[in-house]
């Protein structure tokens, strides 16, 4: 898909678990948007 | 749709002074229609100020893509001896037979970081596509080191040396006359295809195959008239049928073996004479009559073909034999034809040479054929006529040209009219060469075909017929564009008098307004436009001042349009729905009669893994440049913002649907603008993130561990190292993005890249291989 764009990325072992955990992702200073979670145990 | 009738139109607003009649100009949208290859507005290098110690000057690059430049060449004398692997060239007779290494810091990394990289990369953020040269002598710099091929310790003392390097001579005797006799093993070193088959296939690693926006056109080495003079160091005699024949096949062979679709040019001949003879065939001309023509012994070796003829058919008889092309352009240069006292009334007449049949050159070497006749050039029509009945099917391509003065008003208007009759004529391919500044008159005569408002409005892209009754006065070229626009171009080349002429259309039903745009002596900075014309039933009016190149603008009339006009309203990022876009970015434009009713997403991408740009009759346009597309729908279109469309800090957006275009939406562009995919496709909650076995989905049931390696989508990574190619998929090409990036989730530190360490972030369904870590 164009414009598609794939980060491989290790969750940082110390990372605290729960169903919402917020993720962001920043490139040339700008960030990408508030609101998404990753679930993590 | 149907068009029908004649229409006037009127052109209004334009200075009207000692108006004088002009000729008849006459414009038929259903005749002589073919398409116009957008290669023909390119040239060589670089302009003035787009370099920086002689390499891309990043910076330069908004101005540069303004051009719309339909490709560039990295070719010249210097380039027959250029060695990829040491990022050298020996300058040749240019400069005294020097090796001279730039002043690369990373010197250990090329071929990373070399001079043809850096042109290749520069050229692919500005929107156009490269054309190489490679060299067929087989004598390359032996190091990367200074040196030069007649060294004055060595042979004694020379005509004349570098006042820099003084051990450098020029390879003459001091009695001006006689050839220093060298050893080509004192700066060079003997090479084969193999070495050039591995430029190519390197190239390919790095930037993909051809088709794929890799190098496009590789010319078989330049002028082999000149060898035996240019690099009479390495190829002291004289170029002969056979070996510019065998030289060119074999290295053919090995570009084509690394890249199938890569397509060759040659043989790259240097003028008039050499057209039709090899140098061995004027060499015995002159030697014996004192003229090029009178003695062709290679030429009589061969069937007596004209060199041109005979070297077609050689690449003709090889396909026919093993069902490979091996030549894809027929590529020829021309000078020799501009005598520089000329006047500037001739220099607009010269334009002749390349398709009247009644023109005779001014210059006295282009003034008699192969036989000692008066010549009559018209170079188009007999290079198409050459290739019609020698190799069917070959391009055409003018890779060195100019008519000169273009600091001037005057070149820029020669420069105009050749670009019309490039187009009219059908050729293929061409290539600029001169010593162009961006301030230079001559710069606009690209910028009126290829962007003359700034945000992509352009010449039409299928020439239709145009006549004039005089070409020395006025001359007119037509042309429809996709959104169902006729173009017309008209220059002025009477010096002195505005001309009121008469312009009949035929068979196009015109809106009742035109746009009218004019470069010339009022204003050399800029193309301005007037204010528009009325288009009025069947008068037939137009006024042209001098020394000005006007282009007109007629827009169908609204009840000729299959579709509604679209409305393009918004513009949003395809993940979070927010407003910063960015290059290669995915984007959602929002708006009404945008496509068709029910959604289309059926994405089309060729053999070559290039996305279309056209789904279901809908293309979205950034600045003119049409976006890869991903779906369609009436009320919202999925698209990528296309890098050239949005390396300014705004672009313009237009939704075209079945030919009707809309009017420009402006909005802003960032450089970045990264967004996550989410699960729900709303912009926000559960991520689109895959879980360390790459197939399961990151959920409250399947959570991901912490330590583990996860999959996040997103988009808005903006410009990439190597630069993106506009809609390609994923291949063994990683794109990296130039932004410094990080990964951050709550309760753990940023994770940042270094630029070494940019390997994480890649475009398209690729697969990276670095994991997030700690650093």
């Amino acid at each position: 898909m164009p414009g598609l764009m794939q980060i491989n990325a290790r969750v940082d072992s110390n990372v605290a678990a729960g169903d919402r955990v917020p993720v962001k992702v920043v490139i040339g200073g700008a960030a990408s948007q508030d609101g998404v979670t990753l679930a993590v145990r | 749709m149907k068009y029908r009738g004649a229409l006037a139109v009127l052109v209004a607003g334009m200075a009207f002074g000692q108006v004088q009649p002009g000729p008849a100009l006459r414009v038929d949208r259903a005749a002589g229609r073919h398409p116009i290859s957008p290669d023909i507005y390119g040239f060589n290098w670089y302009l003035g100020n787009e370099t920086s110690n002689g390499r891309p000057d990043s910076s330069q690059a908004s101005a540069a893509a303004d051009l719309r430049l339909g490709i560039r060449r990295w070719g010249g004398n210097n380039m027959s001896r250029y060695h990829w692997k040491y990022d050298v060239w020996n300058i040749d007779s240019d400069w005294y037979f020097e090796v001279l290494p730039d002043s690369n810091a990373h010197p250990e990394l090329l071929p990373e970081g070399s001079q043809f990289n850096a042109m290749m990369e520069y050229t692919l953020i500005t929107g156009s596509k490269l054309m190489g040269t490679i060299p067929l002598l087989g004598w390359l710099p032996k190091a990367r080191q200074g040196m030069c091929s007649f060294s004055v310790a060595k042979y004694g003392r020379q005509q004349s040396v570098d006042p820099w390097w003084p051990d450098c001579g020029n390879g003459i005797q001091p009695d001006g006359r006689t050839n220093v006799q060298n050893d080509p093993n004192d700066a060079a070193a003997l090479t084969d295809e193999t070495l050039q088959r591995d430029w190519v296939a390197y190239t390919v690693s790095k930037y993909g195959a051809a088709n794929q926006g890799g190098v496009a056109v590789w010319s078989l080495d330049n002028e082999p008239v000149w060898w035996s003079s240019t690099h009479r160091d390495i190829h002291p005699t004289a170029q002969t049928y056979d070996e510019t024949w065998q030289l060119g096949l074999r290295y053919a062979q090995a570009i084509k073996e690394a890249d199938p679709t890569a397509q060759v040019a040659g043989p790259v001949a240097a003028g008039w004479g050499s057209f039709f003879f090899s140098l061995t065939d004027m060499n015995a001309g002159w030697n014996r009559n004192g003229n090029f023509w009178s003695d062709p012994v290679d030429r009589a070796a061969h069937g007596n073909l004209d060199i041109s003829s005979w070297y077609l058919e050689q690449f003709r008889d090889y396909e026919q034999r093993t069902g490979m092309r091996l030549l894809d352009y027929f590529d020829l240069h021309f000078y020799n034809i501009v005598p520089e006292s000329m006047s500037d009334a001739q220099r607009l007449q010269s334009t002749r040479v390349l398709w009247d049949p009644a023109y005779r050159s001014l210059d006295t070497y282009w003034g008699f054929d192969d036989q000692g006749n008066p010549a009559y050039p018209r170079l188009i029509p007999r290079m198409r006529e050459w290739v019609a009945n020698h190799y069917p099917g070959t391009r055409t391509a003018l890779t060195e040209y100019t008519f000169g003065s273009l600091n001037t008003i005057n070149g820029a208007l020669a420069l105009a009219d050749a670009l019309g009759i490039f187009g009219r004529e059908a050729l293929d391919l061409a290539t600029l060469w001169d010593s162009l500044n961006p301030t230079d008159p001559a710069v606009f005569a690209f910028k009126i075909y290829r962007n003359y408002d700034g945000i992509g409005g352009a010449f039409g892209e299928t020439s239709v017929q145009a006549t004039t009754a005089d070409p020395d006065r006025l001359a007119i070229f037509a042309a429809e564009r996709s959104d169902t626009g006729l173009t017309l171009m008209v220059i002025n080349k009477t010096i002195t008098s505005d001309l009121s002429s008469a312009i009949q259309i035929s068979n196009f039903t015109a809106d009742s307004a035109a746009q009218v745009w004019q470069y010339g002596p009022a204003n050399l900075r800029a193309i301005v436009r007037q204010a528009d014309a009325s288009v009025s039933g069947n008068a037939v009016t137009a006024t042209f001042p001098a020394n000005a190149i006007t282009l007109i603008i007629i827009p169908a009339a609204p009840s000729a349009l299959p579709a509604p006009k679209p409305v393009v309203s918004a513009v949003t990022n395809a993940a979070s729905y927010g407003s910063r876009i960015a290059p290669g970015q995915m984007v959602v434009v929002w708006g009404s009669n945008l496509g068709p009713a029910a959604l289309n997403s059926d994405i089309v991408a060729g053999a070559n893994n290039i996305v279309s740009t056209q789904m279901g009759g809908v293309r979205i346009l950034f600045d003119g440049v049409p976006a890869p597309m991903v779906y369609v729908s009436a009320g919202q279109c999925a698209a990528v913002v296309p890098y050239l469309g949005a390396i300014k800090a705004t672009t313009h957006v237009q939704a075209e649907y079945q030919g009707v275009r809309s009017d420009p939406l402006t909005i802003p562009v960032s450089a970045t603008g990264p967004a996550l995919f989410t699960a729900d496709t709303s912009g926000h909650g559960q991520g689109a993130i895959t879980n360390g076995d790459g197939v399961t989905p990151d959920s409250t049931q399947a959570p991901a561990r912490a330590g583990d390696v996860v999959v996040l989508w997103l988009t808005g990574e903006g410009v990439t190292d190597p630069p993106g190619v506009e809609g390609r998929l994923a291949t063994r090409i990683l794109p990296k993005p130039v932004g410094l990036y990080r990964c951050r989730s709550a309760g753990s530190p940023p994770q940042s890249s270094t630029p070494a360490q940019r390997h994480t972030t890649c475009l398209g369904s690729c697969r990276s291989t670095r994991a997030w870590t700690r650093t």
